[in-house]
């Protein structure tokens, strides 16, 4: 078979967020899946400014090959919210925003904004809102049945090649 | 290389959903691999419903064509995982004909994992999918609203519950 693998993929974390509220009432974060070994709701102040509902702190797994703190520059992802049930529009999800960042843990419960250098980013943010209200919103209830992520590192070509390109392209050559 | 690839997934769906009018109805069409059929439910509710509806292929190799239903995760509290091991990434092809030339009107999309005909071993069978708007409203992906929605399925495999 043809090999059309040109940008290879080498996912890093996959797995589902969702939201759990035992006995004390109080909803919590969980993960399943793998390359992530603990989640917790992003706490408000500096120096991350979280929103607690909608908002997600994922630590990666130390454990996992090429010590996968990852270079932001590198991480490629993607975030499905699933829908809910007891939405009024059956299955569907308000939730129409969704966006990751990397930030950094140099210490157990402490958090920095941005990747250290000599380190890079062990910790992935998660934020998920609803436009219509302005709010960080929970995968929860009428708003969803949990969160899939997906980050790969993208290794695929130079790592350090870029360049600015200036319109139009495909312009037609000039000859003579 | 480097390999990286520690959390590995596994396409099982890849393929273009498309919606064009036959006689007179938004008739949905799966182009790609993993799906044996596609169908578009409206229910008679309020606000209505729009459920597009893929059926997994069962023949696919280890026997891809389900989803497993639940795990179950040891506590305190002990809670049942729903459908761990699916992810399931989606792009709107925008449309020529939307207010935005080339862009969509839909603004989120709700996935869902399901087993439409209870039997067989207990697999999830098939993959549910609702387009809304910003009314909010069930829209389907087609002109003026969007050309069709790219679907890749994946099985994540291993791992467990962490919080």
């Amino acid at each position: 078979m043809t090999d059309y693998a040109a940008a290879p993929s080498e996912p890093i974390v996959q797995g589902l967020i969702t939201i759990m509220t035992p006995q004390t009432g109080l909803p919590f974060p969980s993960f399943s899946g793998c390359g992530v070994s603990s989640i917790i709701r992003t706490p408000p102040g500096l120096p991350l400014f979280g929103n607690l509902a909608g908002d997600y702190l994922l630590t990666l797994d130390e454990g996992l090959p090429g010590d996968v703190a990852i270079d932001p520059i590198f991480g490629r992802s993607f975030l499905t919210i699933r829908g809910s049930l007891s939405n009024p529009i059956h299955l569907s999800t308000p939730i129409d925003q969704k966006s990751i960042s990397y930030v950094a843990s140099p210490s157990p419960g402490v958090f920095v904004a941005g990747p250290l250098p000599g380190i890079g980013s062990n910790v992935v943010r998660v934020v998920l809102a609803v436009s219509a209200t302005g709010l960080a919103t929970d995968p929860d209830g009428t708003d969803g049945s949990g969160c899939e992520i997906v980050i790969w590192r993208g290794n695929a070509g130079p790592d350090s090649y870029s360049t600015n390109l200036t319109g139009p392209l495909f312009a037609p050559t000039l000859i003579g | 290389m480097t390999d990286y690839a520690a959390a590995p997934i596994q396409p099982i769906v890849q393929g273009l959903l498309t919606v064009a009018v036959v006689a007179g109805t938004p008739t949905p069409t799966f182009m790609g691999k993993g799906v044996s059929s596609v169908t578009r439910t409206v229910t008679p509710t309020v606000p209505p419903d729009i459920i597009y509806t893929l059926i997994l292929d069962e023949g696919l190799p280890g026997n891809a064509g389900e989803l497993q239903p639940s795990q179950l995760i040891v506590g305190p509290p002990a809670v049942l995982i729903p459908q761990p091991d699916a992810r399931t990434l989606i792009n709107i092809r925008g449309s020529l004909l939307n207010s935005v030339i080339g862009g969509t009107s839909i603004v989120a999309t709700g996935v869902t994992y399901a087993q439409p005909t209870p039997g067989g071993d207990g697999g999830f069978t098939a993959v549910l999918f609702v387009f809304t708007d910003t009314t909010p409203a069930a829209v389907d992906p087609m002109d003026p609203v969007a050309s069709g929605v790219e679907i890749i399925i994946w099985k994540g495999l291993g791992g467990g519950a962490v919080a």
